[in-house]
């Protein structure tokens, strides 16, 4: 019966608690987004790590490395020296070592040039390879293409299509840009395309190697980076210090390249998530101060409880089930925002990287409502408190 | 017949908001009133009518003095005891009627029934406040809004909320200062009628000669001397 007293009052008042649940909402999900978001990011950035165990690139920036050869974005680094791609492919250390070439691109999406060792590739020896045909075939002659499931979409490519790769990494929109740089002489034919990959390869687009050597001259071969998958960790160690006390090349692990990124990233993250507490924070406040005057209101109509007999635990029970009402409604709205928001960001970060943000609950979710629920009946008990200290006869005594 | 209302003592002082001194808004040297007695309460404009009706519902703690209601010490009880004391043993009535404007005139009676803490279920918390509403003569109006109804309407409303869980004692302040007459005759009977048939205490405070007419003492606030066994006229 006070919870039907409860929801009458609120059924009264519907568009000042409509606006306090938004409020609320608004606060709980951006609470939700900001952790979902972050979290992610960092299990989708390690997931697209995982095929790759080591890359092998020019002396320089580790992250360029890193986002060249996994991300397939940044301007790419130098080329290693054919000889030291061929020491490593013929030492017997690694399982595979997989040449990437890196420069030129068709209308934004990188082609990568690589050998068949390419669609060997693999996040682990018990799982299988992340490349499959979805329809035509692998490369297996020069001037062969094979698309990315995202890029044959955005571009509208099959099996059998033309394309004028370019020099460079020209922005799909700077046509003018692109076709200065046009190889107008090589023209490549789609023989492929993939399936989705849920990584950011599935951006790219992948012809043999000798094709680039091919365009760029013939004379001087090299790569750009070459992925390394060893027999075991004892190699990958030795293989690793010996890249990075040398000269010629540089190791890069890239689960540890994110991890360093994420530690820039984590200071940024580390504001945005005080941010989105602030917000929060601001939303409670809201929540407390719509009770607040909600009592306020009705001082009138709590005297008369008073006068009736209502003690200050049935006061305090009206005040936190309104509380516990706009909770109720706030917490699944919150959920359901903070999820949106979370899953825009994903598209966003597909859209642009190709990197899959998996849809997921967080723990974490669960201690943002119980802390929420909390402050709500903390909350709740100060206006409830000034309810029962008010003056019952003088608030009789009017009309 | 036993004492239902004893006072002795009692004084009610506030400290003045504008000035700042002590007023004195009631003084009452001794007053009894019996179980079962028709008592109307009279002085004019802060005489402290209101001052005494709190007091004796436990509204009110006095500044000083012992006020003993149905054989409990209210100055000495602290709020949740009085607060649970008032809701099982005195019934309220007011001259602005203060119904709960959200809650229809049912639900208004059965609220009252909450906050005895009895052990009555929601459904007979329902079919007694049916009961009383039709014996105030709103059988049709269970689930009217307090808006929706005349001023006669709402005040017998009151009536049925204040009788809701069967208290020895009714107070009514002023609960005819808003009506016209015929409203006013149906309040006053319906009054009688529960002091009558219910042997209900019953203490009335007004300004009006008339409506003390059928009560079998008046007390005078303004001179503190009980007129017993006539009509202040």
């Amino acid at each position: 019966m006070l919870m039907s007293i409860s929801f009458k009052y609120i059924t009264k008042r519907l568009r000042q608690y409509a606006l306090t649940t938004l409020v609320a909402a608004l606060a709980i999900s951006m609470t939700i987004a900001v952790t979902l978001a972050a979290d992610s990011l960092k299990d989708s950035v390690v997931y697209a790590s995982m095929p790759f165990d080591m890359i092998v690139g020019a002396k320089g920036s580790a992250a360029q490395l890193a986002l060249n050869a996994v991300f397939l974005r940044d301007t790419p680094v130098g080329n290693v020296d054919q000889a030291v791609y061929e020491r490593y492919m013929n030492d017997g250390r690694a399982r595979r070592i997989i040449p990437l070439a890196f420069g030129d691109s068709y209308r934004g999406s990188w082609i990568v040039g690589s050998s068949e060792a390419l669609f060997t590739l693999r996040p682990s020896e018990r799982e299988p390879e992340i490349f499959q045909i979805q329809e035509g075939r692998f490369f297996q002659d020069k001037y062969e293409l094979v698309v990315g499931s995202e890029a044959a979409r955005r571009l509208g490519l099959a099996v059998g299509d033309t394309v004028k790769a370019s020099h460079g990494m020209s922005d799909i929109l700077d046509e003018e840009l692109a076709a200065s740089r046009v190889h107008n002489n090589h023209i490549y034919t789609v023989v492929g395309a993939l399936k989705p990959m849920r990584r950011p390869y599935d951006l790219g687009m992948f012809a043999s190697i000798e094709t680039f050597w091919d365009i760029h001259g013939g004379g001087e071969r090299g790569v750009s980076a070459f992925i390394v998958t060893p027999w075991d960790y004892v190699g990958l160690m030795s293989m690793y210090q010996e890249l990075n006390t040398g000269s010629e090349a540089q190791g890069v692990f890239p689960g540890e390249v994110a991890g360093d990124l994420f530690g820039v990233i984590g200071r940024g993250e580390e504001a945005l998530r005080l941010v989105s507490y602030a917000v929060a924070a601001l939303g409670f406040a809201t929540v407390i101060l719509s009770l607040y005057w909600s009592v306020l209101n009705r001082r009138k109509e709590n005297a008369i409880f008073r006068a009736l007999g209502a003690g200050r635990s049935t006061l305090l029970r009206m005040v936190v089930t309104e509380s516990a009402m706009v909770m109720l409604v706030s917490a699944p709205l919150g959920l359901l925002f903070g999820h949106l928001v979370s899953g825009f960001i994903g598209l966003y970060l597909r859209r642009v990287m190709a990197v899959y943000v998996p849809a997921s609950f967080s723990v974490q979710e669960l201690y943002i409502l119980a802390a929420y629920a909390a402050i709500g009946a903390v909350g709740a008990a100060l206006p409830a408190a000034s309810a029962y200290r008010q003056d019952v006869a003088g608030l009789l005594a009017g009309e | 017949m036993d004492e239902m209302i004893r006072l002795t003592n009692v004084r009610k002082v506030y400290r003045s908001s504008g000035s700042g001194a002590m007023v004195e808004a009631l003084r009452v040297d001794r007053l009894s009133i019996l179980a079962g007695e028709r008592a109307g309460i009279r002085g004019r404009s802060g005489s402290g009518k209101t001052t005494l009706l709190h007091v004796i519902s436990g509204i009110l703690t006095p500044s000083g003095g012992e006020v003993m209601v149905n054989g409990a010490r209210l100055d000495t009880l602290g709020e949740p005891k009085r607060d649970l004391f008032r809701a099982r043993n005195v019934g309220c009535i007011f001259q602005f009627f203060h119904l709960i404007p959200y809650l229809t005139a049912k639900e208004n009676v059965t609220a009252a029934m909450l906050f005895a803490g009895g052990a009555m279920s929601r459904r007979m918390m329902g079919e007694r406040a049916d009961f009383l509403l039709e014996s105030v003569g709103l059988g049709g109006r269970l689930h009217h809004m307090p808006g929706q109804l005349s001023g006669g309407e709402q005040q017998r409303v009151c009536v049925a909320r204040a009788l809701a869980n069967d208290p020895p004692i009714l107070i009514a302040d002023e609960p005819t200062a808003n009506l016209d007459p015929r409203n006013k005759d149906i309040i006053l009977r319906l009054l009688y009628r529960a002091n009558e048939e219910n042997r209900l205490t019953l203490l009335l405070a007004t300004h009006d000669r008339d409506a003390l007419s059928g009560f079998t003492r008046v007390i005078d606030l303004d001179d503190m001397s009980a007129m017993e066994g006539e009509a202040a006229c």
